[in-house]
């Protein structure tokens, strides 16, 4: 073959196909942008919806920097509204010997008397009492 | 838009082949071309602006179908050529069959310009236009195009 074929239009379509097509297309146009304005939220937002999501956010944004920024209440954590005997119950409880030697030697925790009033003597080790008696109370 | 649709419609027909893939591009082309017509620079003209879209969106489908639907045998020609040959929708003999598998087995640019000289008979100016190739280009995949076409035949 030296040329190609004659050229011919072999695509049929259905009868009256071209005729209803504007009609077709324009229908099919106002459906998809219709569709479109349906499940987009933000379009659907009315000028009214829009300001008081604003102002909510804004809200929001408030109330979080306050907490942020917000002054602790050390009220509730001044020793001299606690008893002796709470202060040495909870060093019995919860301090070990390390911890009680710091507070002694940085002058929070001043302790009166005989090193084994308000502790138990079994409670502490040998060493602990020794460093003990040496502080300078 | 009305007096281009039918231009538009066998433009895409051309390159996805059959009636309802062609009604499917040709719907979102046109919803392209509505939803787009405000950005419409008036660089091109409005065919010519138009026409490229239409080339776009059918290109799109295809490499999308093709993704999807790979023929079993890997033999894409002859799967075609049966797809043709039970198309209520394509009224040709097995000359004209065979010259449609010709034109789709072509490279992309080549299959677009043989289909735009070949049966629009667009000038090679406007042809620029519509696939923003030179024309010298245009010339050159042309002549390749029909080359291969030939090639095609003699060896079937």
């Amino acid at each position: 073959m030296k040329e190609l074929p004659p050229k011919r239009n072999n695509f049929k379509v259905p009868e009256g196909y071209f005729a209803d097509l504007p009609d077709r297309t324009w229908a099919f146009i106002q459906e998809q942008n219709k569709q479109e304005t349906i499940t987009d939220p933000k379009r659907n937002k009315s000028r009214r919806g829009k300001i008081i999501s604003m102002i909510s956010l804004l809200a929001a944004a408030v109330i979080a920097l306050l907490f942020i920024f917000r002054t602790p209440d050390t009220s509730s954590l001044r020793l001299d509204k606690i008893s002796n005997d709470e202060i040495i119950s909870y060093l019995e409880q919860n301090a070990d010997n390390t911890e009680i030697i710091h507070l002694v030697n940085n002058g929070s925790l001043t302790i009166q008397g005989e090193i084994n009033t308000g502790f138990q003597i079994d409670s502490l080790d040998r060493e602990t009492i020794e460093l003990l008696n040496d502080a300078d109370l | 838009m009305q007096k281009y649709q039918e231009r538009i419609y066998f433009l895409i027909r051309r390159i996805v082949l059959t009636h309802e893939d062609t009604e499917d591009v040709l719907q979102n082309t046109m919803l392209r071309i509505f939803n787009a017509i405000g950005g419409f620079r008036q660089d091109a003209s409005l065919f010519t602006w138009m026409y490229r879209i239409a080339v776009n969106e059918a290109l799109s489908f295809k490499r999308s179908k093709s993704k999807r639907h790979q023929p079993a045998s890997g033999d894409e020609a002859a799967y075609l050529l049966e797809s043709l040959k039970a198309d209520d929708y394509f009224d040709g003999d097995e000359i004209q069959r065979m010259l449609t598998v010709g034109i789709d087995s072509l490279p992309v640019k080549q299959k677009l310009v043989f289909q735009l000289r070949y049966f629009e008979e667009m000038p090679y100016r406007e042809m620029s236009e519509v696939l923003e190739t030179s024309e010298g280009a245009l010339k050159a995949s042309y002549h390749i195009a029909v080359q291969k076409l030939l090639e095609f035949f003699n060896k079937k």
